[in-house]
């Protein structure tokens, strides 16, 4: 189980009721930690995964901070999800 | 009055030393040439302008323009405005709202405001009806009450206006021009130079319309335009998030990322709980009453109106919020109340105030405070440290700075000329360049924004470069870059501190800008592709005017613009070595982010590439003749020898 810190960022709060969160999660991969974000807030996954080729939507982007460093723009949602990582929804 | 097509352009001097007042024609091929607004603007101040005038003697002319897309329905309504700054540049900037259609429909594109008036007046045009009113009563008011005054004197609620406020008048550092209350621009100088003429406002109402030249083309242009705009078609992660919320939303983002200016930019992060009670989420949950958009706009209605809800600050009115005020008035100074936040925003408007000016310019006197090089003695007892523990007494100080009264006086100069007042090392807290403050986007952890601000001819501005980086390297591929003349590795330019590519795509970026701008066209409205491929542009502006160029043309034409710009600095005697980082950039890591200070072995390569980009000689940053000869500019080469200047082959 990893702790994971999700920041939600203009519209995306509009779909998660809250700013910021302290989450625990299963998922090995964003992909899978958007899934699981979908169960709890329902059209997650439709904002952020094109229908149709199944990788980021162009009009939507994820930063990734691995622990204790900077963050960087997601290109593949198959990147591993890293223990105490901060990711920004927006 | 008639409507009138799209191709020529009207020019209308006002003379407010002698009262005098003209038309005239622009030539025709100025439109082929420099497009419009603030291609025109440069052209006309290059030309009319002469070097060494005194920005605030009487030889200084004040230029506003419009373009061919002004009161089309493609919603750029831009108005430019330039005339020479104080500080020895180029003054240039650009504001929205409906002044600029009005002004076309009136029959003018241009204004220029020659002399100097005796006494306040406002020029008052509707139609072919020009007249120097006197301005007395409107003399000293704040910016709501002018508009308001305007209002109920004219009677007319098709009248749009631009005035300046308390700082205008009294020619305070930066001080801008607005209209619409809460729309500002030329925070370069221009409300500082529009106060020194003694002119108040400028009231315009029009009856007439223009033509579009070729209206089914016009119409498949815009199609193509919009769709890089829509939400449902736009492929850009930007479109959502500005749909609703806007730029305020980048402190969240920044305070993450080492990008957020706080306490002077010493740090570059705030805490994530102080960033989210100024965050546009709370601002749209808790103050928004009205969402406004510029005239016809196709976008998101972007400025926000608010009232304050609550607390000793409670019924306070005011409007916008953009990225910058969460920085200077939020992180810079280490404020998270929103309340006080927006109270000092609401003020810098309604006194005519320039938000950087006043944001960065406090932070670096709270910063001299705290090392012992202002003293309460200096401050009229104000306890001027971060975190703003004498919060009335900072909204006491903007009526100071405004007014230039006590304490007020010495940061209504600007933090740069405010150093050396100082002394003792001051400058080194002073995040300005050519002698005007910083914006919101910051230059460690992001080399094309640190190349833009330093090279910029206005002084540090947003609007010469943006966006800082393409919103996506994969949007298009190197064959369709080639094909539109920018032959750059996107990928490299996509990084941000790596300095390859930056000057290559600053340059584009300038070409870019430079054409937007000259439509007009707003900021916000280059997102997707729209500023790397100007195609769209190009066809908006071909059907619009009738003119019909290559595409190459069209590009270069907007490399004309910023050349001419470049050509009025180094007249002035601006060279490479004012192309430079704030002291605090070039000197000091960012800290806990590993980010490297700009040092001159970063630096320097990036501004090789750009002034080689450019055909600029790398020694003095003069554009050479060979680029002004294939610009079709060489009398800009004989006007600049002929003031001394070096211009090498």
């Amino acid at each position: 189980m990893k702790t994971l810190q999700l920041v939600y960022v203009a519209h995306v709060c509009m779909l998660s009721g809250v700013v910021e969160e302290q989450a625990s999660s299963q998922a090995a991969t964003l992909r899978q930690l958007i899934d699981e974000l979908d169960e709890r807030y329902k059209g997650f996954c439709e904002m952020f995964v094109d229908a149709v080729t199944r990788q980021l939507r162009w009009d939507a982007a994820i930063y990734y901070s691995p622990p204790g460093a900077p963050p960087v723009s997601v290109v593949n949602l198959d990147q591993p999800v890293q223990d105490q990582a901060v990711i920004t929804f927006w | 009055m008639k409507n009138r097509s799209n191709d020529t352009q009207i020019l209308l001097r006002v003379n407010l030393s002698t009262g005098a007042v003209s038309r005239e024609e622009l030539p025709r091929d100025w439109t082929r040439l420099y497009l419009g607004a603030r291609g025109v603007n440069s052209r006309l101040l290059f030309n009319e302008v002469p070097a060494g005038i005194d920005p605030w003697g009487d030889q200084n002319v004040l230029y506003i323009g419009t373009g061919p897309m002004d009161g089309l329905p493609v919603g750029n309504s831009r108005i430019s405005i330039a005339c020479k700054s104080p500080r020895g540049s180029v003054a240039e900037g650009s504001g929205g709202g409906f002044f600029g259609p009005e002004l076309r429909r009136a029959g003018y594109d241009y204004l220029a405001i020659h002399g100097k008036a005796e006494r306040p007046v406002y020029l008052y045009i509707c139609d072919e009806t020009v007249e120097i009113r006197d301005a007395s009563h409107l003399w000293g008011l704040t910016t709501d009450k002018t508009d308001a005054a305007l209002r109920s004197e004219i009677c007319d609620p098709n009248f749009q206006f631009r005035y300046i406020g308390p700082a205008g008048e009294n020619c305070v550092h930066a001080s801008v021009i607005m209209g619409n209350l809460n729309n500002s621009a030329g925070r370069a100088g221009c409300g500082e130079v529009m106060g020194s003429k003694k002119l108040k406002a400028i009231a315009v109402r029009g009856t007439g319309g223009i033509r579009v030249a070729n209206y089914a083309a016009f119409l498949d242009a815009y199609k193509e335009y919009r769709s890089r705009l829509d939400l449902t078609t736009s492929r850009d992660p930007w479109t959502p998030v500005w749909s609703v919320y806007g730029a305020p939303v980048l402190a969240r983002l920044f305070t993450d990322m080492g990008s957020l200016m706080t306490f002077n930019a010493r740090e570059m992060s705030w805490g994530r709980d102080k960033t989210a009670r100024i965050s546009a989420e709370v601002f749209l949950d808790d103050y928004v009453t009205k969402a406004k958009a510029c005239f016809n706009c196709p976008w998101t209605a972007c400025q926000k109106q608010y009232e304050i809800p609550k607390g000793k600050y409670k019924g306070f009115k005011g409007g916008n919020y953009w990225a910058g005020q969460p920085v200077v008035f939020g992180s810079s100074i280490d404020n998270d109340d929103l309340d006080l936040l927006l109270v000092i925003s609401g003020l810098c408007n309604q006194y005519g105030l320039d938000i950087f000016h006043v944001g960065f310019t406090l932070s670096w006197a709270m910063e001299c405070f705290e090392n012992g090089l202002l003293t309460k003695a200096d401050t009229d007892g104000l306890e001027l440290r971060f975190g703003c523990p004498d919060p009335d007494g900072l909204v006491d100080l903007m009526r100071k700075i405004a007014c230039k009264e006590g304490f007020g006086a010495l940061l209504a100069m600007g933090s740069w000329e405010a150093s050396k007042v100082v002394g003792r090392g001051a400058e080194r807290f002073s995040l300005s360049i050519k002698g005007q403050e910083l914006e919101a986007i910051t230059e460690r952890n992001n080399y094309m924004v640190a190349l833009g601000v330093a090279v910029s001819e206005v002084g540090p501005d947003h609007t010469r470069w943006y966006p800082p980086y393409p919103c996506n390297p994969n949007l298009i591929s190197k064959e369709e870059l080639h094909e539109l003349g920018v032959d750059l590795d996107l990928r490299k330019a996509f990084q941000g501190r790596n300095p390859e590519e930056k000057g290559k795509l600053l340059r584009w970026f300038s070409i870019s800008r430079a054409i937007v701008e000259s439509m007009p066209g707003c900021v916000f409205l280059v997102r997707d592709t729209l500023g790397l491929d100007l195609r769209p542009w190009w066809k908006l502006f071909g059907s619009a005017t009738g003119l019909e160029m290559a595409y190459p043309d069209f590009v270069r034409a907007g490399e004309r613009v910023f050349n001419l710009e470049r050509a009025f600095n180094v007249r002035e005697g601006f060279s490479r070595a004012d192309d430079r980082p704030p002291i605090r950039m070039a000197t000091e890591d960012v800290p806990h982010f590993g980010y490297p200070k700009l040092s001159p072995e970063v630096f320097e390569p990036m501004l090789d590439e750009y002034y080689e980009a450019n055909g600029w000689s790398k020694t003095t940053s003069v554009p050479t003749a060979g680029k002004l000869a294939e610009l079709e500019m060489s009398d800009v080469t004989v006007a600049l020898q002929k003031a001394g200047v070096e211009v090498e082959p």
